[in-house]
């Protein structure tokens, strides 16, 4: 006997990930999700954004993610905001989080805050398959990485708004063709807002944070 | 590796609806699809799946089958569907890179077969 079911099987995760966006909304508080693959810079362009929305008066929180270690963290902590550690090991090692994961951190944050930032799992596959109630994903792409990496990893441009395209204080030394790099993220998603970033000398970093502010949902 | 976690939801989805429907026979096959831009791999999710369901009274005898939905778009500036069989996201009669995806990023169970009361054997 068959026995139809047709049941999204991420309805659970999308679910808890649209409430944590209603919640957050409530509280007037803004979202945004980094990923990114390991090593491209996502905790080195937090180090740079944070004291930047801290002089512009934001209040910010973050949540670090990883499979393990507290390494991320502990180079957030010297600015003085909340920080919750996710591990995903207790969980089985998850190579991404979940919003059932992401619930408990930002509850561990507090209420007073403008803007949460996620530094989600390094992996370019499956965070972009999980909804973790951010209002916006950025995927951050270093140019070491080379140029074709968009066309490998459709799902996670398209599932992203903006896409930092990071160490560009490397060109000099590289192959890389930079405006291939673009052309791919566009073949991907035409609509994507496009920044090129160093997180090492500071390039773009005022530009990045001027989006951040013009994404922030209304109070 | 998001196959065991899908895999896992998987297990727990086809539980809760025989469940629901107070449907107490084994479980022989899973019906399972995933869209092209899932980037599952089949292997990987039958893999973590024969590993979970032996923990499972009502799937431990079971089968998941995996079938890929192709990648459907539809231009939002001419209205042409297609059927994109590579990673460039553009329509194919006008070229215009505002398009939606209408099929092939969505991952579900779609149905599973049941043990027939007369199959005694569970394959074990």
């Amino acid at each position: 006997m068959e026995i139809k079911i047709v049941k999204n099987v991420l309805e659970a995760n999308e679910a808890l990930a649209g409430e944590i966006r209603k919640r957050n909304r409530a509280k007037g508080i803004t979202m945004f999700n980094f990923m990114s693959s390991p090593g491209s810079g996502k905790t080195a362009i937090i180090e740079r954004i944070v004291p930047e929305l801290k002089k512009r008066g934001y209040r910010i929180g973050i949540v670090e993610g990883d499979i393990t270690s507290t390494l991320d963290a502990e180079r957030v902590r010297r600015f003085d905001v909340p920080i919750s550690q996710i591990n995903t090991e207790p969980f089985g090692g998850d190579c991404h989080l979940g919003s059932e994961v992401i619930l408990p951190a930002i509850d561990e944050l507090g209420e007073d805050l403008d803007i949460i930032l996620i530094e989600n799992v390094g992996n370019l596959v499956c965070p972009a398959e999980f909804d973790t109630g951010a209002d916006h994903n950025i995927v951050v792409l270093s140019i070491t990485e080379g140029e074709d990496k968009p066309l490998k990893y459709p799902l996670m441009f398209r599932v992203c708004s903006l896409a930092l395209v990071n160490k560009i204080d490397l060109l000099p030394y590289l192959d890389v063709n930079i405006a291939k790099v673009e052309e791919n993220i566009r073949r991907i998603n035409s609509n994507m807002y496009v920044i090129k970033t160093s997180a090492k000398t500071g390039e773009g970093v005022d530009s990045l944070v001027g989006w951040m502010e013009r994404n922030l949902i209304e109070k | 590796m998001h196959e065991l976690t899908i895999a896992r939801n998987i297990i727990q989805i086809v539980e809760n609806e025989l469940k629901k429907k107070g449907n107490s026979a084994k479980v022989k096959k899973v019906s399972f699809k995933a869209g092209a831009l899932n980037a599952i791999i089949p292997e990987s999710l039958v893999f973590g799946f024969d590993i979970l369901k032996k923990d499972s009274e009502l799937l431990r005898d079971s089968e998941l089958i995996v079938e890929e939905i192709p990648l459907k778009v539809k231009c939002r500036a001419c209205g042409t569907e297609s059927v994109l069989d590579g990673p460039f996201f553009f329509c194919s009669n006008c070229g215009s890179g505002d398009i939606e995806v209408v099929e092939g990023e969505e991952m579900f169970v779609e149905s599973v077969e049941l043990y027939e009361p007369e199959e005694e054997s569970y394959g074990d």
